[in-house]
């Protein structure tokens, strides 16, 4: 898994993108979170091999196709060419090859995927948007509580932005209501690792770096977040916010690939042991996610 | 009052595990009234003196400075125990101290110095002779015979409400209240006339006390040597128990407090720093070391129940762990709690604040805080 830094990194990702367009995309994801937390990590770098940015706003697909191709104008190649090629107006929007680009040099091994905001009141787990690139047809997916990623945005660098870390807590907590079996079909520092793990890992790795104080600090966000993408539904999602991780912490191997995901990314370097995570996992749910879910079942308006 | 302690349980049932069943019977140890030591061979070729929760290595420094000078004064004796009942400083740290302090000693002193450690891990000797361990291993079973339920320390010290009086005076010495009526005493402790009575003469036979002809009685000063027995028995007195945060992160005492200011337990007060702060707006500290609380009765919890109710990361501290919160239990009859306007939680009354405080080391803070309750500005207060 490669190293990536963040502050060499996004600076230069910024300037890939087109000036007219930067206002558009933002990161998520790993690399979010480690610009983000750039002066707590100890190594000055990220194990991630993907950089998500998102396109917004919502069916934002002229924008999403204009930075892709000025990005393979400039000689970002595709990833996945020898595994799925771009498809034809006959392939299922589900069935599209996703946009994923490599830099230029062979030197760099990560590579960016392309997401899309989904609608509101999205009631599917993803739903998949075509893009109509030179090559082919291709696919953005656009996942259901990525839309909270779209609010709070903050600043990297060079104007591009990147999806606040009570945000991305949010829509990881809700994207998995049950720890499951599905795995991530790379693994982590040659470890098969739980998908859900490795989401809701890093949700305790984010309140692991962070004070109580401010992680108490993101229930109005949170609210806002979610009556704004979920106006009709805020409440009955909300009120189980909470159940994934609860399950998280009493599930052995899904507390054993939590704390490897996030020992090997944001908390690498730091001693975490899956003990203190556990603990980290406890105090959460009690100074913020059982008031939030408290606030999303009562007459909190 | 249902209260019970796994603490000194646990800790208690690993010295039994730890201390040989049949000790040697041609060694014979007794407790001596000396100051230097707490033990003694009845043929004065032993001593032995025992600390409990021993802190850190000024503390060890000093004893063992205190060991060699009567190893100085007393050539007879062949050699000078120190006991370390589940001292705080980890085995490690305490290794390094002991060898330090020996090196610098005479050979001749270092020679005959012996230093016991009892904890979880079970008994360490050093140095590792049989027949140095074979003479401390007669005295040990004489530490652990109390039962578990009771305070270790009622073999080593003074009864448990004689600390109960001496609180209760230091209190009403501190805010002039003037002489007690020994009946007034005794409402307030909530103690037999016997206990009071016993508690008062060994007051006055150190010098600290003066009974007045009406059956009254008052502290003549701060009473320094009862206090002093006071601290180095507190732990046990006052059952305190000490929690780290498990989560790994640095302890935030100030949030543990706006948590339990958001959700009060009924019957648990605001002590230490916190505290000390409302009785003196000029304390002198800054920030918060750790939150100290005051389980007071009627409080049907045990302390570990209230640390988790607080913060489910709170665990039982380990030697070398930072301590987030201390719970100390305040079984003291008079409730004497202040709870002050516009404040959420109540706090601790004086006495147990200055408790809190030597605790805390902040020994300057602690006589600070006597002059302001006492004299306004007036240094009333014997510095050592």
């Amino acid at each position: 898994m490669p190293s990536l830094d963040p502050e060499f990194l996004i600076p230069r990702l910024a300037a890939q993108i087109p000036t007219s367009l930067r206002n558009h995309a933002y990161l998520a994801g790993s690399l979010a979170a480690a610009w983000h937390f750039r002066a707590q990590l100890k190594e000055r770098a990220i194990r991630t091999k993907d950089a998500d940015v998102v396109i917004r706003p919502v069916g934002a697909i002229d924008q999403i196709r204009r930075i892709a191709e000025s990005l393979r104008r400039k000689g970002w190649r595709w990833r996945d060419q020898e595994e799925r090629g771009p498809g034809t107006a006959a392939t299922r929007n589900e069935d599209l090859a996703a946009i994923r680009l490599r830099p230029p040099s062979n030197r760099e091994e990560y590579f960016l995927e392309f997401l899309g905001v989904p609608a509101v009141e999205q009631a599917t787990d993803v739903q998949w948007e075509r893009i109509i690139l030179k090559e082919g047809h291709y696919g953005v997916p656009c996942f259901r509580f990525m839309g909270f990623t779209s609010l709070n945005l903050r600043r990297a660098a060079k104007g591009l932005r990147y999806a606040d870390p009570a945000m991305m807590a949010l829509s990881n907590l809700l994207s998995h209501p049950r720890v499951g079996t599905h795995e991530m079909s790379s693994p982590i520092e040659g470890r098969k690792c739980l998908r859900s793990a490795k989401d809701l890992g890093r949700v305790l790795a984010f309140a692991k770096l962070m004070s109580r104080q401010e992680t108490m600090g993101w229930k109005a966000a949170w609210l806002n977040a979610m009556k704004t993408c979920f106006p009709e539904r805020w409440r009955a999602l909300g009120a189980v916010a909470g159940q994934g991780l609860r399950e998280l912490l009493s599930d052995r191997r899904g507390m054993s690939d939590a704390w490897w995901t996030a020992s090997n990314g944001l908390l690498f370097g730091h001693g975490v042991t899956e003990t203190n995570l556990k603990f980290v996992g406890q105090q959460l749910l009690r100074d913020l996610v059982e008031p939030f879910e408290s606030d999303c079942r009562g007459p909190a308006s | 009052m249902a209260l019970s302690f796994s603490v000194a349980t646990s800790t208690l049932s690993c010295y039994l595990n730890s201390v040989p069943r049949h000790p040697p019977h041609d060694i014979a140890w007794s407790r001596e009234a000396k100051p230097e030591c707490d033990f003694a061979t009845r043929d004065g070729h032993f001593v032995a003196e025992v600390k409990h929760r021993l802190r850190g290595h000024r503390e060890l420094a000093a004893t063992m400075f205190r060991m060699a000078r009567l190893l100085e004064e007393a050539p007879g004796i062949q050699r000078a125990y120190l006991v370390l009942l589940n001292p705080r400083m980890s085995a490690r740290r305490q290794a390094e101290e002991w060898g330090a302090g020996l090196e610098i000693l005479k050979s001749s002193l270092a020679g005959k110095m012996a230093l016991v450690r009892l904890d979880s891990a079970g008994t360490d000797v050093v140095p590792k002779d049989p027949e140095v361990r074979r003479v401390i291993e007669a005295l040990l079973p004489q530490l652990t015979r109390t039962p578990a339920t009771t305070s270790q320390r009622r073999s080593l010290g003074p009864p448990r409400s004689f600390f109960d009086v001496l609180k209760i005076l230091v209190h009403s010495w501190l805010f002039h209240e003037g002489a007690l009526a020994i009946r007034e005493l005794k409402q307030r402790c909530e103690l037999s006339y016997p206990s009071v009575a016993e508690a008062v003469r060994r007051l006055e036979d150190r010098g600290e006390a003066r009974r007045e002809t009406n059956r009254s009685v008052e502290l003549i000063d701060f009473p320094r040597t009862s206090w002093a027995e006071l601290l180095s028995s507190a732990d046990a007195y006052r059952m305190t128990a000490r929690f780290a945060d498990a989560s790994g992160r640095a302890p935030e005492p100030d949030f543990l407090h706006q948590l339990l200011s958001q959700r009060p337990i009924p019957g648990v007060a605001v002590g230490g720093v916190l505290a000390a702060r409302s009785w003196d707006p000029d304390f002198d500290l800054v920030g918060l070391p750790r939150l100290d609380l005051e389980l007071g009765r009627g409080v049907n919890s045990k302390p570990e129940d209230v640390a988790k109710s607080l913060d489910p990361a709170l665990v039982p501290a380990g030697p070398s762990d930072t301590v987030a919160l201390v719970i100390h239990v305040v079984l003291r009859p008079k409730d004497l709690l202040v709870t002050r306007k516009g404040e959420r939680l109540p706090f601790a009354d004086p006495v147990e604040t200055l408790l809190d405080l030597y605790d805390l080391r902040l020994v300057d803070q602690a006589e600070a805080l006597i002059r302001r309750l006492r004299t306004g500005g007036r240094d009333a207060f014997p510095r050592p």
